[in-house]
């Protein structure tokens, strides 16, 4: 008994400490952790470290192997001491029990058709659309999309009233920072994401982790194989149901004496509430036969009313993206018919990160945690709603309307977990082109107005917009795509609106740019020419 | 009693006397003259040293050195050009040592706080940070404020602006007693050269709105916002081609100079005859229209060659 509850504080413990570390990395606003720092304790999740061996098959991203191992000797460790939307469920369900101290839970029985349709999708559908379903379950990026878009700038907001108090103080310490979300579709869905899966947790403890979840569903099943298992013994027990109304998971049936460890979290609650030490960790290879058809029929039993619910549930998480996506591409077209004297041209194909080899890639890999969008220290890399299209809703895009990608920052692919944009050092990028600038002259204020301007120029980091003599003593730009990296800082800076003069049309895939010519160094110790 | 002895001690002392009267008194007063001389320069051109460090401390003393522009319990802003995540070797930013040494004069002229910022265009942490800037300001006492943020700025109207005429204006350019504009000379793009005035673009929030509303009419407006005390510019790395940004370190020309005024124009038009050396498209101060503007402001002078300029070559 003794030794139980230590393992139980010892879960707690270890839970805080990996949903502090994990939560660091997204509400890092001061970019205390180096980039790779981040990565590294991102890649301890299941599904990232999965993506990233893939990609990279080096033994730093073996991590889930690791977690299957542990999966086959003890169960589901990973969801109750690694997973932080395993964790930050648990923690909604310790407070919901603190409000309402009568609150227990119960049997209920596994939701399986849902279960392993939803894993076998993802599974069948991976290899041919990637990461499209896994960007919506995956638990570490949707904790990770509602830290970044919801609580990070809350904790910007918050710092900018301190610092524009201290500021009242001529003290300069603490800096603002601006709040460049540009996006409220992409926060309304994130938000009602995190309140579906709060509200399960709230009402119904690990039930999302245990009908929806991928990874749960997964390890799932590799724990019916585990070599310890949590089991009630016949002997002790004296059905005093403490242990079923303390499951999260609602997989224990005390009248049978019987644990679902497919849905068995392992979070230590039961064994150390035990009154009689009745239940416990131990070794049993299989579960015996009569247990298994037990589970069958309580399945049937219940299966008909409550896979519809929960399908619904699964279906209202796409709703909203549906919805507002739609409504967000209308306000783009309305927007276009705003101009009259303008020349007009609509983009065709928005640019995605450096490093991501091309937008199908792209597409395929990412599961849209937004790490990568926390940490840009430019606020270029924005969520995308149908930039990308259906395929890659919800991914980062290069959004020019809220900088540009700077041309010696590598920072979103130190960081990203998943390999979806993949480790680029500075000579390596200064040579992808991410797409091309396209020049609109009609539109460029030295043109309508014969004033200077030259931002787009003043902001190339390759020259490949270049300033070329106009008329009266006027220059104007003039591009050479060959040279032209896709970095939008061209864009970005044109004051030109609503549409822009000069715009970069992405490449869909990213293509080799050519070096400009360099000289050497000339030292010249001139007298003054005056 | 007058003995032998005493009556050759007092022709000595005598003598003495007269000598230095006549002969070493008038020198002095020279000398004396010469130093008030000084501070009656138009501008300080330096050149050669080991760096634009050791030419500021040479030059600044030919004008009544710092203790003249900086009084005791003053706030100072040290404005420098941190534009770019560039190196130094680029020149596309401010000589770190130079805002280095500034600073530190300033606190040494009993100072109270010296801040230095920029609204820098690359994003501004890695700008402050590869520049060098922030580091040798901070090592020299230094408060290196933030600029990013729209919160630092006030609304100021510029009332003598034909076009700008309003803008939101960082609140320490606003608020400091001294402001101390340290460019560095670099060729522009849109603007042919950028200097001084043009350095200030740097204090001020909206900049789209100066290229879309006639840049070199909008720099020369915002000029007359606030004369700065003291401009410093920078011309040790000179970037002659491709700038303001610069691709390559080969475009700037390491031609070690420094030029001190208190005239901006003056300034800017010393850069502008450097530049036209290197660059065919830039001929004399005057064909930069934001200088002639800023002439016509009375802001200073463009003519180099009525000006009283103490060269030091070291």
């Amino acid at each position: 008994m003794k030794f139980y509850r230590a393992l139980k504080k010892f879960r707690v413990l270890f839970a805080l400490l990996t949903i502090v570390l994990i939560s660091s990395i997204f509400l890092d606003i001061y970019s205390f952790i180096p980039a790779v720092t981040a990565k590294y304790i991102a890649v301890t999740q299941f599904i990232p470290s999965y993506l990233s061996f893939i990609h990279t098959p080096s033994p730093v991203y073996l991590l889930f192997i690791l977690i299957i191992l542990i999966t086959v000797f003890s169960g589901r460790i990973y969801c109750s001491f690694l997973c932080p939307l395993g964790i930050y469920q648990d923690i909604i369900s310790r407070i919901s029990s603190i409000l309402n101290t009568k609150k227990k839970y119960g049997y209920s029985a596994e939701n399986k058709v849902l279960r392993y349709l939803i894993l076998c999708l993802t599974l069948l559908s991976f290899p041919f659309v990637g990461t499209i379903l896994i960007l919506w379950l995956d638990p570490f990026s949707l904790y990770g999309k509602f830290l970044s878009s919801i609580v990070t700038p809350g904790l910007l907001w918050i710092n900018n009233i301190i610092a524009s108090l201290l500021m009242k103080f001529n003290i300069y310490s603490m800096y603002s920072i601006d709040i460049k979300y540009a996006n409220i579709i992409v926060i309304i869905t994130a938000a009602l994401i995190i309140f579906l899966i709060s509200l399960t947790a709230f009402l119904k403890g690990r039930l999302y982790c245990n009908s929806i979840c991928p990874a749960g569903t997964l390890l799932g099943l590799i724990s019916k194989v585990s070599f310890l298992k949590i089991t009630i013994s016949n002997d002790g027990c004296i059905h005093c149901r403490l242990c079923e109304s303390i499951c999260k998971s609602s997989c224990i049936k005390h009248k049978d004496n019987y644990v679902d460890f497919s849905r068995c979290v392992s979070c230590f609650n039961c064994v150390q509430v035990c009154p009689n030490s009745s239940i416990k960790f131990r070794k049993q290879y299989f579960t015996t036969k009569a247990e298994s058809n037990r589970e069958n029929q309580s399945a049937a039993y219940n299966k008909a009313g409550k896979i519809e619910r929960k399908s619904f549930i699964t279906g209202l998480l796409f709703i909203p993206s549906i919805l507002f996506g739609q409504k967000s591409d209308k306000e783009q077209i309305l927007y276009v018919q705003d101009i009259s004297k303008q020349k007009q041209y609509k983009k065709k194909i928005f640019t995605s990160p450096p490093g991501s080899i091309s937008i199908d890639d792209f597409n395929k890999n990412c599961t849209a945690c937004y790490l990568c969008v926390t940490r840009c220290p430019s606020s270029v890399l924005q969520p995308a709603v149908l930039q990308y299209g259906l395929s890659g809703i919800m991914q980062p895009f290069l959004d020019f309307n809220t900088g540009y990608c700077n041309y010696d920052c590598t920072i979103c692919s130190e960081v990203c977990p998943t390999g979806a944009i993949k480790r680029l050092d500075k000579s390596e990028k200064h040579l992808i082109q991410l797409g091309k600038s396209y020049f609109v002259k009609e539109n460029c204020i030295t043109y309508t107005n014969g004033t200077a301007c030259g931002a787009c120029s003043e902001h190339c980091p390759t020259k490949a917009v270049d300033m070329v003599p106009f008329k009266k003593g006027l220059v104007i730009p003039e591009i050479n795509q060959a040279i032209c990296i896709g970095c939008g800082a061209c864009e970005n800076v044109c004051p030109v609106r609503p549409l822009r003069a000069i715009y970069v049309e992405g490449n869909r895939v990213h293509e080799k740019a050519e070096l400009p010519k360099e000289e050497d160094v000339i030292i010249k110790k001139d007298d003054f020419p005056f | 009693m007058i003995t032998r002895r005493r009556f050759i001690q007092k022709v000595k002392e005598i003598s003495y006397k007269t000598f230095f009267s006549f002969t070493l008194f008038p020198l002095f007063l020279k000398y004396a003259k010469a130093a008030d001389d000084k501070s009656s320069f138009d501008m300080i051109a330096l050149q050669g040293g080991k760096g634009p460090d050791e030419l500021f401390k040479k030059g600044i003393e030919f004008l009544g050195g710092m203790k003249k522009f900086v009084k005791k319990g003053q706030k100072v802003l040290v404005k420098p050009n941190i534009g770019w995540d560039r190196s130094p070797e680029y020149g596309a930013n401010t000589s770190p040592e130079l805002i280095g040494v500034i600073v530190k004069e300033c606190l040494n002229a009993g100072a109270a706080e010296v801040y230095v910022f920029d609204h820098t265009c690359d994003s501004w942490q890695n700008c402050y940070k590869n520049s060098k800037i922030e580091e040798y300001a901070k090592n020299n006492g230094g408060n290196v404020v933030a600029a990013n943020s729209q919160e630092y700025y006030v609304k100021k109207s510029i009332p003598r602006a034909k076009v700008l005429k309003e803008a939101l204006v960082h609140k320490l350019f606003v608020e400091c007693d001294v402001v101390i504009n340290v460019p560095v000379l670099k060729h522009h793009g849109s603007a042919s050269v950028t200097g001084s005035m043009k350095n200030l673009m740097g204090v001020v929030w909206d900049r789209r709105e100066w290229h879309s509303k006639d840049l070199h009419q909008c720099i020369a407006d915002f000029a007359t916002f606030r004369k700065t005390d003291l401009t410093v510019l920078d011309g040790w790395r000179v970037m002659v081609k491709n700038g303001p940004r610069g691709y390559s370190p080969s475009d700037a020309v390491k031609y070690e100079y420094l030029f001190i005024s208190t005239d901006p124009v003056a300034i800017d038009s010393a850069g502008v005859s450097v530049l036209a050396r290197e660059n065919s498209s830039i001929k004399k101060p005057e064909d930069i229209r934001y200088i002639k503007l800023a002439r016509e402001y009375g802001l200073g002078k463009t003519d180099l060659d009525k000006m009283n300029i103490k060269r030091i070559t070291i």
